[in-house]
C-alpha cells in the first residue's frame, strides 16, 4: 500500500474487490439498455461510486495523521522545571508520564511516536523497555553529592583504605567525614569549590566485613548524607622466604629477623667454605630443602639471594631458576653490593646509571636519610618502579613471566633500625618484599562495581575463572544462572536479586575460599551516585538520537464508514429515482 | 459618738493582742521559708510552720494582755496620765468627784498620747530575725549543709548506687531488690599511717597489703551474695543485716557483685576496678657533690653532700654504706664501713633531707687509697621493707710518689737528667713567662728567657743524637762538659769578656761553643773521618746524610722539628719568648707526627696467629668442617586475637541482624580476659567497655547500643598493625598469560 493510506481489513481486498466488480457488472448489466447514450456512463458511473463505497465499507480504510497524542514526556527524578514547561508549550497535547522503576514505562500508551525523556533518565535494567521508541534524552539537575567513588573492596590487614572519588556540585564550607564501624571518626576533609576529587582513608585493623560511613555536612555540621563503605578485610598470609647469602651479612641478618619475628617462614643459606654451608629455619615446622629443582624452589614466594651466589650458579641451576620464576611466580629479590651495579644483572634486563647520590631522603619516610649506592636503575621498559628520588629510581622490579626480580640501590637499610627508625625499615622492606614476591594466584575473581547493591534491584557481577563449568550460589543457596563471554571464555556474567538489607555473599560451588560479598543497601543511600550512574547510561544508550533524528511521523487513522454510506444511499437513491422522474 | 478612755483601751489592747499574734505568725513563716529552702520540702515547711506558731504563741502568750495590763503598762510609760487610766475601768457612778474630773482631763490627754506609744512587743525584732533565717536558709542550700551534717545518711547519689540488672532479661519487670547501703572500709597497713577510710564509691585504688571490706545492705531479705572477681567467685557473709567480705589486697583487678534473690533469679552488677598502688621505694636525691672527688694528701680531706630522701609512706632508716679501699693490684685490701648522717634522721617522716660530711683522715685514707660509698634508704614498708640505693660516689687521695711505668724502669736508676725538658714543657714555660713579663725584672726576665733558650738547645741536641749529629752530643754529655768547662778557663785570659754587655744577664752555659767553634776533638775526628779513605765504600750511620735510623720521610720530620728549634732558641736568646713560641709549636707538631708514626709500627706487628701444623698446611680438606642447621619459631605471637575475632563478629551481628549464640560468649569472655589486662593498666580508658561487655556475656541484653558501644571500645583497645610483607592475590587467566608471554617477547 501506499505511503498515508491503507485498508485495516487488507486481507479481504483482493475477496472484496471481485465481489464489488461483481456487483459492478450487475449494475452494468442493468444499465445495458442505455448503452451508447450519455445516462448509460452517468448511471455507471453513479453504480462505480456506490460499489466503491460498500468496498470501503467492507475494507475499513486508513489514513495517516500527525498525532499530537502519541508524543510523550517521560519524568525522571531531578527533571528541569523550565524544560518541561518549554515542551509543553512546543508540543500542545503531548502527554505527560511519570516513571517509577516498579512499573511498565508504556503500559497505556501503545505505540508511542516520540519519547522525551527529563531528569536523570530510566534505570539502566529498564531501557529494554524502550528499545524500538525514538527516545530523546535531555537530562536534568545534577544533585549535589557524591558521584563517583573508587576503592578496593578487599583489603589485607594493616593495609589503608583509600576512598578516591569526586563530590558534584559543593557548596562552601561542606566537608566529607569517613568514620569506622565504631562510629569514629577517621579521616576528614574540607571541599574545596575548585576541585571537586576527594580522597580519605582509613587504617585496617582486623580482618572482617566492615561497614565504614561516608557522610558529607554543610558548614554547620548537618549531615547532609550518609553512605556505607562495605569493605572486607583479609588476613596476611605470611610468605615463605629463601635467602642464599656467599657470607653472612648484617643486612641479612636484620632482615631475617625482621621477616622471622612477623611470621614469615625464612629459609637462610649462607656458605662457610667450599660446600660447608650454615643453615637457619625460622618458623618452619618442617624445614624445606633448597634445592635448584623445579619442585623445591616452587615452594618459596621469594629467594633474596646475593649476586656472587647467584653468578656462581651452574647453567643448568639457573636455567631452571628462570623457569621457575616464569612459570609459577617467584621473586628474586637480589641484594645490594657495590658489584652489583657494574653490569646488567643475570636473568633481568635491569640495567645501572652511575649518580652521585649517597643517600636520599625519601618522600614516604621525611626525616630519614637512608644511605644507597651511586647508582640508580634505568629505566626502559617493563621495569616498575618501587621507589624513586629525583636522581632516579631506587629500587623496581621486572615482570619475568609470572615473577618478578628486583633490586634496590639502598645500602646498609639496617642503619634505620640501629637509628631507632624501625617505622621506615620496616615499611621500605614490606614494599619491596611484597611486590617482589610470588602472589597468590586464585582460580577466581570477582568483578562489580561497587561492593553494594540495592534490595530488590539487579545486581550484575562478573566471574573470571579457569573453572570449566562454574556454579555460584547465593546466601541462600540458589543458584544464580551464568551468561558465558563469547569471546573470552573465562568470564561468565551473572545477575542476582537480593532480598534482605545486609551483607550477602555469592559462593562458587564446591570451593568456599571464592566468596564475593556485597552489601544490600536500602535506597536512601549513594543518591547522587546512582542519579550519575543512571545518567550516564542513558546518555550512552540513547547518544545516537538528537532532536532533530525524531521525524513527526503520522499514524494511520481509520475514516469514518458513514461517510460511505452517505455516498452509498446518495448514488442508490439516485439510481432509484431517476427512472421514476 | 465619742469615744471613751475604756474604749481606748480596748482598741490599744486590741493592737497589742493583734501584734502578739503576728510576731508568732512571721517567726513562723520564717521557720517554714527557711525549712523549705533547705529541704525543698512542702510538707516540712508547713509542719514546721505550724508547730512554730504554736510553740512561739505558747511561749509569747498573746491572749495574755487585759484591761488591768494594759492600764499598767500605760501608767509607768506615760507619765502624762498620772497613774490614773485605772480609773477608766471602773464605775463611773462609783467614782468621786475628784476621781470624775481626773478621769475627764486624763481621758482628753490619753486620746492625745495614746498616738505616740506602742504595745510592748518584738515584732521589729522577729522580723529581723525571719530575714536573717531566710537568708542562712539561702546560704546553707548554697553549700549543701545539710548533707554536710548528714554524711552518714544512708541516701545513697544515685551515680554511685550499685545498678543490679538481672541476669535474665525477661525478669526486668520484677522488683530488683535494691541497696539500702553499700560500704567500702579500707584498712591501710599501719606502717601508712593512713586512717581507715570509708567510702561509698565501688571503684578503690588502695595500696598493696590493704585491708579491704565491703558491706552490702539490701533493702529487703535475699538468699546469697557472691563477690566475682577475675577467676574466682566469693560468698559474701551475711553479718547482722548486711553482707560483708574482707580481703587483703594484692593485685589490681576487677569485681562485681551477684545475688540471688528470695525467687531464684539472680541480678549482676557493674565491673568495679580494684587499683593496687605499689609502695613506691624511696628516691634519693645526692646533691653538692661530683661523682668522683680527689684530694691531694696536704690539703683537707673531707667529702660533703647533702641528701635528699623522699618515700610515700615515710623513711624508717637511712644510712650510708662506705668501702674503703687500700692497696693495688693484687694487694688490695677492702674494708665496708657503715656511717651515719650527721644530721638525726626522723623516722617516719616523708621527705627528709639529711647531711653528712665525711673526713678521710678519720677512715684511715692514705695517699692512693680509695673510698666509694652510697646512701641507703629503707622504708617501712611490711613484710618486706623497700630498700633503696643512690649511685655510688668515690673519693681518692693521689698517690703522687707512684712512678709510671718507663723504659727506663728496667735500670732502677732514674737516669733522666735534670735539664732536659720536653718540647711541651718548654712551651708551657715559655707561655709562663710570657704571662709574668709585667710582673718580673727585665733582668730576671731576660735570664729565664735565656735559660729557656738553653732547655731548647739541650732538647735539639738530644732529637739531632738520633739524626746522628754526634759532635753535638758530646756537648751535653757529662764529660763533654768538663772538657768544655777545661776549655773555657783556658780561653779565660784571651776572650774579652768585659765588653759583653749580656753577661750579666747570661747563665752561660753554652758559650763554650762559641770559642770551640775553632777546633773541638770531635770536629778534628770529623776532619779526619773525612779523609777517610774508606768512606766511599761504607754505610755510615753516624752521616745525617746517610743515617738510615729512620725511613726518609721521618728524616725530613724531624730535620724540620731540629730547625724549628733551632730558630725557637734563637729568639729565646734574643729574649723575644713570644716570637720562639710558633716555631717551639710547629717543633712540637713535629714530634708528635714522628712518634705517632712509630705507634703504627707497633700496631702492625700487633697480631700473632696461632701455629698451623706444618701437615696440614694446604690440604684443602673439610672433613672437621661440618655444615651447620638451626630451626627455630621466633614468629610474635598475634596480638588480641580474641578481641580482634570479636570485632569481626560483632560488625557481623550488627549488619546482618544475626543472633548471639553461645559460641559468641565464649568468645566474648575471652576477649573480656584479654581487655582486662589492658584495663588494669589503663583502667580509665577501657574499665567501661569490659563492664559492658560483662553484661553483654551475663545478661541477655544484646541491644544495638550495648553492642555499638562495646565494638567502639574494642577497636579503641586494638593496637596499631604492624608493619610487614604479605602474600598479595591476583588472578592469573589466559589473557594476563598471554600478555606476560608478549612482554616477554619484547625484551
Amino acid at each position: 500500500m501506499t505511503e498515508g493510506f491503507t485498508f485495516i481489513h487488507n486481507q479481504w481486498f483482493w475477496p472484496a474487490t471481485l465481489v464489488a466488480i461483481l456487483m459492478w457488472s450487475v449494475f452494468i448489466w442493468k444499465e445495458w439498455s442505455y448503452v451508447k447514450t450519455r445516462t448509460f456512463y452517468i448511471h455507471i458511473g453513479i453504480a462505480f461510486i456506490a460499489v466503491l463505497s460498500i468496498l470501503f465499507i467492507a475494507l475499513k480504510p486508513a489514513m495517516s495523521v500527525i498525532d499530537q497524542s502519541a508524543k510523550v514526556v517521560l519524568l525522571t527524578p531531578n527533571y528541569n522545571e523550565t524544560q518541561l514547561d518549554s515542551l509543553i508549550r512546543e508540543n500542545k497535547g503531548i502527554t505527560i508520564k511519570k516513571y517509577t522503576d516498579t512499573k511498565p514505562i508504556l503500559d497505556t500508551i501503545v505505540n508511542p511516536e516520540s519519547l522525551y525523556v527529563l531528569g536523570e533518565g530510566i534505570r539502566p535494567f529498564d531501557l529494554w523497555q524502550l528499545k524500538d521508541i525514538p527516545v530523546l534524552y535531555l537530562g536534568g539537575d545534577q544533585p549535589e553529592g557524591i558521584t563517583r567513588i573508587k576503592y578496593k573492596t578487599t583489603e589485607k590487614v594493616g593495609n589503608l583504605l583509600k576512598i578516591y572519588g569526586s563530590y558534584q556540585n559543593n557548596k562552601l564550607g561542606h566537608q566529607l567525614m569517613l568514620t569506622n564501624p565504631a562510629g569514629q571518626q577517621i579521616d576528614s576533609l574540607l571541599l574545596s569549590e575548585d576541585d571537586n576529587t576527594f580522597q580519605l582513608q582509613a587504617l585496617l585493623h582486623t580482618k572482617g566485613d566492615f561497614l565504614f560511613t561516608l557522610s558529607a555536612k554543610d558548614s554547620i555540621g548537618h549531615t547532609i548524607t550518609e553512605d556505607p563503605i562495605p569493605i572486607s578485610v583479609t588476613e596476611r598470609s605470611p610468605l615463605t622466604i629463601a635467602i642464599i647469602n656467599e657470607y653472612p651479612t648484617f643486612e641479612t641478618k636484620y632482615l631475617k629477623n625482621y621477616l622471622a619475628e612477623k611470621g614469615h617462614h625464612v629459609l637462610i643459606r649462607s656458605q662457610l667454605t667450599t660446600s660447608r654451608f650454615k643453615y637457619e629455619y625460622f618458623n618452619m615446622e618442617h624445614p624445606l630443602d633448597i634445592r635448584f629443582t623445579e619442585e623445591k624452589l616452587a615452594h618459596f614466594d621469594l629467594l633474596i639471594i646475593d649476586r656472587n651466589s647467584l653468578q656462581r650458579l651452574s647453567r643448568e641451576n639457573r636455567r631452571i631458576l628462570e623457569k621457575v620464576i616464569n612459570e609459577t611466580g617467584l621473586g628474586l629479590f637480589i641484594q645490594s653490593d657495590a658489584d652489583v651495579y657494574s653490569s646488567t644483572l643475570p636473568i633481568s634486563s635491569l640495567g645501572f646509571l652511575q649518580k652521585k647520590q649517597t643517600s636520599v631522603i625519601l618522600d614516604d619516610f621525611p626525616k630519614t636519610t637512608i644511605d644507597t649506592y651511586p647508582y640508580t636503575i634505568k629505566n626502559r621498559f617493563g621495569v616498575t618502579n618501587l621507589y624513586s628520588h629525583q636522581t632516579g629510581i631506587l629500587a623496581a622490579y621486572q615482570q619475568r613471566g609470572a615473577g618478578r626480580v628486583g633490586v634496590s640501590v639502598f645500602q646498609n637499610t639496617y642503619g634505620l633500625l640501629l637509628n631507632g627508625k624501625t617505622e621506615a625499615y620496616q615499611s621500605l622492606w614490606t614494599t619491596l618484599i611484597t611486590e617482589v614476591s610470588k602472589s597468590e594466584y586464585s582460580d577466581a575473581s570477582w568483578n562489580i562495581n561497587h561492593p553494594w547493591t540495592y534490595m530488590n534491584e539487579p545486581f550484575a557481577f562478573e566471574l573470571r575463572t579457569q573453572l570449566p563449568e562454574p556454579i555460584v550460589t547465593t546466601k541462600s543457596g540458589q543458584r544464580i544462572p551464568l551468561q558465558q563471554d563469547i569471546v573470552l571464555q573465562n568470564i561468565w556474567k551473572g545477575t542476582t536479586y537480593p532480598d534482605t538489607l545486609g551483607w550477602h555473599r555469592n559462593h562458587v560451588v564446591k570451593d568456599s575460599t571464592h566468596i564475593l560479598n556485597y552489601y544490600v543497601i536500602d535506597s536512601t543511600h549513594w543518591k547522587p551516585l546512582k542519579s550519575a550512574q543512571v545518567r550516564m547510561a542513558n546518555q550512552r544508550y540513547f547518544n545516537n538520537q538528537d532532536a532533530t533524528d525524531i521525524e513527526l511521523k503520522s499514524v494511520m487513522q481509520p475514516i469514518n464508514r458513514l461517510w460511505f454510506f452517505i455516498i452509498f444511499i446518495a448514488c442508490m437513491g439516485y439510481l432509484w429515482l431517476k427512472p421514476k422522474l | 459618738m465619742k469615744t471613751t478612755g475604756k474604749d481606748i483601751l480596748s482598741q490599744f489592747l486590741k493592737r497589742w493582742k493583734g501584734l502578739l499574734f503576728l510576731e508568732a505568725l512571721v517567726l513562723g513563716i520564717g521557720v517554714g521559708i527557711f525549712i523549705y529552702v533547705l529541704t525543698t520540702n512542702y510538707v516540712y515547711s508547713i509542719i514546721g510552720c505550724i508547730s512554730t506558731v504554736l510553740g512561739a504563741a505558747l511561749y509569747i502568750k498573746p491572749w495574755k494582755p487585759d484591761l488591768d495590763t494594759t492600764t499598767s503598762y500605760l501608767d509607768t510609760h506615760l507619765e502624762t496620765l498620772e497613774y490614773s487610766t485605772g480609773l477608766f475601768l471602773k464605775n463611773q457612778e462609783s467614782l468621786s468627784g475628784i476621781a470624775q474630773l481626773q478621769q475627764a482631763k486624763i481621758e482628753d490627754e490619753l486620746r492625745v498620747v495614746i498616738k505616740n506609744i506602742n504595745p510592748p512587743t518584738h515584732i521589729l525584732k522577729v522580723i529581723v530575725i525571719s530575714i536573717l533565717l531566710v537568708g542562712f536558709g539561702f546560704l546553707g542550700r548554697e553549700f549543701n549543709i545539710l548533707e554536710r551534717l548528714q554524711p552518714h545518711q544512708s541516701q545513697l547519689p544515685e551515680a554511685q548506687q550499685i545498678p543490679f540488672v538481672p541476669t535474665d532479661s525477661i525478669e526486668v519487670k520484677k522488683v530488683i531488690p535494691s541497696i539500702l547501703d553499700q560500704r567500702v572500709i579500707m584498712k591501710y597497713p599501719d606502717y601508712t599511717k593512713v586512717a581507715t577510710q570509708s567510702s561509698t564509691v565501688m571503684d578503690i585504688k588502695v595500696v598493696e597489703g590493704t585491708q579491704v571490706t565491703w558491706m552490702l545492705k539490701f533493702d529487703r531479705a535475699i538468699k546469697s551474695v557472691v563477690m566475682k572477681s577475675t577467676e574466682n567467685e566469693y560468698t559474701m557473709t551475711l553479718d547482722g543485716d548486711s553482707y560483708t567480705r574482707t580481703q587483703f589486697i594484692r593485685n589490681s583487678g576487677f569485681y562485681s557483685f551477684k545475688f540471688e534473690a528470695k525467687d531464684g533469679t539472680t541480678y549482676i552488677s557493674d565491673l568495679y576496678a580494684i587499683e593496687a598502688v605499689q609502695d613506691s621505694d624511696p628516691s634519693i636525691d645526692i646533691n653538692g657533690l661530683e661523682q668522683l672527688s680527689s684530694f691531694t694528701y696536704d690539703e683537707e680531706k673531707l667529702v660533703r653532700f647533702n641528701t635528699e630522701i623522699q618515700d610515700d609512706y615515710g623513711i624508717s632508716k637511712a644510712h650510708i654504706i662506705a668501702t674503703v679501699s687500700k692497696g693495688s693490684g693484687e694487694s688490695v685490701k677492702f674494708r665496708e664501713e657503715q656511717l651515719f648522717f650527721d644530721t638525726p634522721l626522723v623516722a617516719g617522716n616523708k621527705d627528709v633531707e639529711l647531711a653528712k660530711t665525711i673526713d678521710l683522715d678519720q677512715l684511715d685514707l692514705e695517699p692512693g687509697d680509695e673510698l666509694y660509698f652510697y646512701v641507703e634508704a629503707i622504708d617501712y614498708k611490711t613484710p618486706t621493707p623497700n630498700v633503696a640505693r643512690s649511685e655510688t660516689y668515690f673519693a681518692t687521695i693521689k698517690d703522687t710518689t707512684s712512678y709510671e711505668f718507663g723504659v727506663e724502669g728496667t735500670l732502677g736508676v732514674d737516669r733522666l737528667v735534670d735539664y732536659f725538658r720536653s718540647q711541651r714543657q718548654l712551651i708551657i714555660d715559655t707561655e709562663k713567662l710570657i704571662k709574668n713579663r709585667s710582673v718580673l725584672e727585665t733582668k730576671e726576665f731576660k735570664f729565664q728567657s735565656n735559660e729557656l733558650g738553653f732547655d731548647q738547645k739541650s732538647l735539639r741536641l738530644k732529637y739531632g743524637a738520633f739524626m746522628g749529629e754526634e759532635s753535638e752530643e758530646i756537648a751535653i754529655a757529662p764529660e763533654g762538659a768538663d772538657i768544655d768547662e777545661g776549655i773555657e778557663e783556658d780561653h779565660d785570659d784571651h776572650d774579652d769578656h768585659d765588653d759583653d754587655p749580656l753577661e750579666e744577664y747570661t747563665h752561660d752555659h753554652d758559650g763554650d761553643n762559641e770559642h770551640n767553634l775553632v777546633e773541638t776533638e770531635a770536629s778534628k775526628n770529623k776532619n779526619e773521618a773525612s779523609k777517610n779513605p774508606l768512606q766511599e765504600f761504607m754505610h755510615d750511620h753516624g752521616d745525617p746524610e746517610s743515617a738510615t735510623l729512620f725511613e726518609e720521610s721521618l728524616k725530613v720530620k724531624l730535620l724540620k722539628a731540629l730547625s724549628e728549634m733551632w730558630d725557637a732558641e734563637l729568639y729565646l736568646r734574643l729574649y723575644k719568648p713570644e716570637k720562639s713560641l710558633p716555631y717551639q709549636y710547629k717543633a712540637l707538631k713535629y714530634i708528635q707526627e714522628i712518634k705517632n708514626s712509630a705507634r703504627i709500627y707497633v700496631h702492625r706487628i700487633g697480631f700473632d696467629p696461632p701455629p698451623i701444623k706444618e701437615d696440614k698446611r694446604l690440604t684443602g680438606e673439610l672433613d672437621a668442617i661440618s655444615s651447620y642447621q638451626k630451626s627455630d619459631i621466633i614468629a610474635d605471637e598475634v596480638v588480641m586475637p580474641f578481641i580482634k575475632q570479636t570485632i569481626g563478629r560483632l560488625e557481623n551481628i550488627l549488619t546482618s541482624d544475626t543472633e548471639i549464640t553461645s559460641f559468641d560468649r565464649i568468645l566474648f569472655e575471652k576477649a573480656g580476659t584479654e581487655l582486662a589486662q589492658q584495663a588494669i593498666a589503663q583502667p580509665g580508658k577501657f574499665l567501661n567497655t569490659l563492664q559492658l561487655l560483662q553484661r553483654l556475656i551475663e545478661g541477655k541484653n544484646t541491644s544495638r547500643k550495648l553492642l555499638f558501644d562495646i565494638h567502639k571500645g574494642l577497636l579503641d583497645a586494638l593496637p596499631k598493625p604492624v608493619i610487614k610483607p604479605y602474600k598479595s592475590t591476583s588472578h592469573l587467566d589466559e589473557i594476563n598469560q598471554l600478555l606476560l608471554k608478549e612482554l616477554k617477547l619484547d625484551d
